[in-house]
């Protein structure tokens, strides 16, 4: 395709010269608290073929003669027609086929880092340092992007501004959290950002639990270690306002349901921490179970069945707040175009992402396809990536949080102007 | 660094003279106690200084996750990490306390050790017991600081609950000093 063509078929797909999300108010021009970012990491590589199926391409049917999910009216396990007639959404998603079509989802296909690793640990390495080849950073992007509003104030900035203000933001409210037991290694960094699996682990349980917690803040504010010190009085601070959000935002909105299952459990969590309007400004969490080298078919299934309704839940419990929300959804890399002998597919290299909220110009794959022929596909046999992932959290660091440039938060990344201007 | 390079020079690279004189060094010995301990040193430095007993039950390897420190996925490619602001986060920090109280209540599944022969001679006014109990338990002394608001606590307890209430302030002492920032040094 010649760079022409391509234009004329983003600006199709929707990535015109508005972009994709409507700007919001740059939280460095008026100090004012960034709109919410949700950010939910699938680790193990799902496969963008079975949730966003190209039933346009008789290339994607002859690669998978067993596991295809078959294009619309085919059976009972067909996909959902997309508007456009190229791609469907695999029948297990079908939750989120209202707000695509509603235009508040949209999709990126063929999405991907450039790193031609099939490594979980290496693709998921360059995926959160945001630096798109190996790297001896040890930050993740998501907290360099935290720290850079500071840096794009009109004022000079010291570096010790940002990190105070990190600090500051820490005692009084919550800022950036990761519903799972550890600090995920894209929310690592210098700016604080607080980890936790339940709104109940940021307390002192036991016995006189009340007394002993007491106990404990006294005796850490006395302590002779400054990273102990301040570890202690941010759990302190955590536990005073995580109380605050399972009072106010106690139970989901009348008739949401989230599925029984860790990925619905923290989604509850993060609509809790959002709707009792604690400062929380970006909230990541990760589902796994999408590495499907055997019985592809059934375990996603079941596992976009969970995603599905847990994010719908979400958006759903947030109401009138989903409009102020950006939620992405990004995996380290895709799966093989063809099905193995075992019922499954292997590493491979593009996959998708999901953005959703009130922002997003949704209702769209937003895509540079071009086929699934061999001679297109990255090294004969994977799904090419044709769109940084980087492109795509630019572009949301921008338009969502008005950041005017990403360069410290993706060093050495130039956003595709195509992407970017249309 | 110099006076070792100059040992193993000296020594014609006599590794066990290059060690005896780190060892030995002023540097090493200021080294002690400055640096926080790993998840794992926690936790079995807790476990051996109560004289616990442990079947190997799975809860332990949950909370050392908990804490950040997964047992057995360490993250490629540079393991384990080697400074403290790995480890010493709010919430691997309220993990660490909660451990430190079940422990002392002998509350953790898999895990045991005999209260009354840690405490059971801790008698009488906890201000008489708690430099006995800290000697038992910890490495470096007690900070004066760590020690008067240990003391407050358990004599507000005391006031609360019936005087032969069997170890209860004995284990929350305990529990209090294995949470103890002096607990969390290396």
């Amino acid at each position: 395709m010649s760079s022409f063509d391509r234009r004329a078929w983003l600006r199709l797909a929707g990535i015109g010269a508005l972009g994709w999300l409507a700007p919001s108010l740059a939280r460095a021009e008026t100090g004012v608290r960034r709109k919410p970012l949700v950010v939910v990491v699938q680790r193990g590589a799902l496969d963008g073929l079975s949730w966003v199926v190209p039933h346009g391409d008789d290339a994607y049917y002859s690669a998978r003669p067993q596991l295809a999910v078959p294009a619309p009216g085919r059976g009972a396990d067909a996909c959902l027609p997309l508007p456009g007639g190229r791609f469907g959404l695999h029948p297990a998603s079908q939750p989120l086929l209202a707000l695509y079509l509603e235009g508040r989802l949209g999709f990126v296909h063929a999405v991907g880092t450039p790193a031609a690793t099939r490594s979980h640990f290496d693709a998921q390495d360059v995926l959160e340092s945001g630096t798109g080849g190996a790297s001896s950073r040890d930050d993740g992007f998501l907290n360099r992007a935290l720290r850079s509003a500071a840096l794009h104030t009109a004022a000079p900035q010291a570096a010790g501004t940002a990190s105070s203000a990190a600090t500051g933001s820490s005692a009084a409210t919550l800022g950036a959290v990761a519903i799972q037991s550890r600090l995920p290694r894209i929310l690592r960094g210098d700016a604080s950002a607080l980890a936790f699996e339940k709104l109940t682990d940021m307390r002192v349980r036991g016995p006189a639990a009340k007394l002993v917690g007491k106990t404990f803040e006294e005796m850490y504010a006395g302590a002779v270690d400054e990273a102990l010190r301040s570890s202690a009085s941010g759990a302190f601070d955590a536990d005073a306002l995580l109380g605050r959000v399972r009072t106010r935002a106690p139970s989901p909105r009348d008739g949401v349901v989230y599925p029984k299952s860790t990925l619905g459990r923290r989604m509850r969590q993060i609509a809790q921490l959002l709707q009792a309007d604690v400062g929380v400004e970006l909230a990541v969490t990760e589902s796994g179970g999408w590495d499907t080298h055997v019985d592809q078919n059934g375990r996603l299934q079941r596992g976009l069945t969970d995603q599905a309704q847990a994010l719908r839940a979400f958006l759903d419990d947030l109401g009138p707040l989903a409009q102020e929300v950006c939620l992405v959804t990004v995996t380290e890399f895709g799966r093989t175009v063809a099905q193995n002998g075992s019922g499954g597919t292997d590493h491979g290299h593009g996959s998708v992402m999901m953005v959703a909220g009130g922002g997003v110009r949704g209702g769209a794959v937003h895509s540079r396809w071009d086929g699934l022929e061999r001679d297109v596909l990255f090294e004969q046999r994977d799904l090419p990536i044709t769109i940084d992932q980087r492109d795509v959290f630019a572009h949301v660091l921008r338009q969502h949080w008005g950041l005017g440039d990403t360069s410290l938060v993706l060093p050495g990344f130039a956003a595709d102007p195509l992407l970017a201007l249309g | 660094m110099e006076r070792l390079a100059g040992t193993f020079s000296a020594s014609y690279g006599d590794l066990s003279r290059v060690y005896a004189d780190l060892f030995a060094s002023p540097e090493f010995a200021a080294s002690a106690e400055q640096k926080t301990k790993t998840p794992l040193e926690f936790v079995l430095s807790a476990l051996r200084a109560v004289g616990a007993s442990y079947d190997g039950s799975k809860p332990l390897a949950k909370v050392l996750e908990q804490m950040g420190q997964p047992l057995y996925q360490a993250e490629a490619p540079t393991g384990y990490r080697e400074v403290a602001s790995a480890w010493v986060n709010a919430g691997g920090l309220v993990a660490r306390l909660n451990f430190a109280l079940s422990l002392a209540e002998n509350s953790l599944e898999g895990v045991h050790f005999e209260q009354a022969s840690l405490l059971g001679d801790l008698e009488g006014a906890p201000a008489d017991w708690l430099d006995r109990l800290a000697m038992r338990v910890l490495v470096p002394p007690l900070s004066e600081s760590t020690r008067r608001t240990i003391v407050a606590t358990l004599a507000r307890e005391a006031e609360t609950k019936p005087p032969d209430d069997g170890l209860v302030l004995q284990r929350q002492a305990l529990g209090l000093l294995l949470g103890s920032p002096e607990f969390q040094r290396q």
